[in-house]
């Protein structure tokens, strides 16, 4: 992991990061005491974290149009970044389980590959979300010192009526899913959840959990599940893992690997196929997630790396399509929603995802 | 007939490696034919119940009984059953 601070900046980076000019920067120094560093060749250097606290944190937010849904696309959320490596998380209007995971998906790409990141919050409905979400606790334990946000903020955000019902949860080896699952499943029927949710919820987490810690060995995967304000009968799962995506994991099967990254994407949710060679017989995880959608009448959406599926089964459709992925980071991130209503499971329908998926792929080629 | 009470492995069964540890328990502790027991479980994933009823077909060709299963347990005991080619009757 490349760790480079890049916590000191010149004043001229740091007129840049403000969008100001040298005299009202000077000013803005010295109305909020900016400490400095002497650098190379004497230059002063200020701490870009410090800014953030000291005086773009107190700037009025203005309200971008960013609705963590599936019409946004990266180019809104990126709005969100103030420079390379700060992110305005008052700017969101709107977050859900899905938002959550692309947010931390995006957040680990540039601890990455910068080494430090910068979070704005305030007592908004979504710094209110994400902390309910277990959002910035994830954070501390997983990124540590390579993350800043204001704490102060933070732990006096009002614990939320929210619709967060089992907060995000690392899942940093095999066996620990297990543990997780049998953690939220009590929680769920004491929401009212039927035991076939509760069921399908077991089913779909352990089986991606299960992929991504085989595929993805040195990365951990993490998910949440909420509900939907004024719903009960409807439940969102947000997973996420940093792991090499679902295409470069089926391309290792030579087999696959003269597929384009659509084709491989695409081919990987079909039944008995998979990176292991043809004797494992495996490969049925990702098809019986869709299997489930399936049967429960409902949609997920799944991204990997740049690209992003939406699988739509509501009201018996059967579609499968590409769409914009909410952010564009290395990984997967799925996004299901469960009805509690429809449990039609069977078995023969893995011909018929398979038959939609050929059908995709034809169009594709075409 | 051996009757495996499989919440005694949990009422979430999930995992390939769980379920390698769980055939294995079985085949050690209880001889064929098997009655599996699903009182109280909520959940089976496919690849938990694959490494299961592989383990179990190889030690005996003996029809295997599934009783108490949910709908969502049944659901993928039968996905498991056809990709095994193995019959299993459900009571």
């Amino acid at each position: 992991m490349h760790k480079n601070l890049g916590q000191f900046i010149t004043i001229e980076e740091a007129c840049d990061l403000l969008k100001v000019s040298l005299p009202t920067f000077n000013k803005l120094r010295r109305e909020h005491s900016l400490s400095e560093v002497r650098g190379q060749q004497r230059r002063n250097l200020f701490n870009k974290f410090e800014i953030m606290d000291k005086i773009i944190s107190k700037k009025p937010c203005a309200i971008l149009p960013v609705d963590l849904v599936f019409s946004s696309s990266d180019e809104e959320v990126l709005k969100l970044l103030v420079d390379s490596t700060i992110f305005d998380l008052r700017a969101i209007n709107l977050i859900d389980s899905y938002g959550v995971v692309s947010l931390l998906s995006k957040i680990d790409e540039i601890v990455n590959h910068k080494g430090m990141v910068g979070l704005i919050i305030d007592d908004s409905t979504s710094s209110i979300y994400l902390n309910d979400a277990g959002f910035f606790n994830e954070l501390e334990r997983s990124y540590n010192k390579f993350i800043k946000w204001n704490k102060k903020i933070q732990n006096h955000l009002p614990q939320n009526d929210s619709e967060v019902l089992y907060p995000l949860k690392a899942i940093r080896h095999k066996g620990q899913d297990k543990s997780a699952i049998e953690d939220l499943a009590p929680i769920l029927l004491r929401q009212g959840f039927s035991s076939e949710m509760v069921g399908v919820m077991g089913w779909i987490l352990g089986e991606i959990s299960d992929n991504s810690l085989t595929h993805s060995k040195e990365v951990p995967c993490y998910f949440m599940v909420s509900k939907y304000p004024g719903e009960t009968k409807y439940l969102q799962v947000g997973f996420f893992d940093a792991g090499i995506g679902i295409a470069d994991s089926l391309r290792k099967n030579k087999n696959y690997s003269s597929l384009n990254d659509k084709q491989a994407f695409l081919t990987a949710f079909k039944p008995f196929i998979s990176s292991w060679s043809e004797e494992a017989k495996r490969g049925k995880g990702l098809t019986d997630v869709v299997n489930i959608s399936m049967g429960n009448r409902s949609f997920f959406k799944v991204d990997s790396d740049d690209l992003s599926l939406y699988w739509d089964f509501v009201d018996l459709k059967r579609e499968v399509n590409f769409v914009n992925p909410l952010i564009k980071s290395p990984g997967v991130r799925f996004c299901f929603v469960l009805i509690d209503e429809y449990f039609d499971i069977k078995e023969e329908n893995r011909e018929i995802i398979k038959e939609l998926i050929n059908k995709k792929l034809e169009q594709e080629n075409e | 007939m051996s009757s495996v009470l499989m919440k005694n492995y949990g009422l979430i069964l999930t995992g390939r490696e769980y379920g390698i540890n769980v055939a294995q328990e079985i085949a050690n502790e209880f001889q064929p034919p098997f009655e599996f027991d699903f009182t109280e479980v909520l959940s089976l994933g496919s690849s938990f119940g694959d490494e299961i009823f592989k383990t179990v077909t190889n030690i005996s060709k003996d029809k295997i009984v599934v009783i108490n299963a949910n709908k969502i347990v049944k659901a993928a005991i039968v996905q498991v059953a056809v990709d095994l080619k193995i019959e299993v009757d459900f009571k």
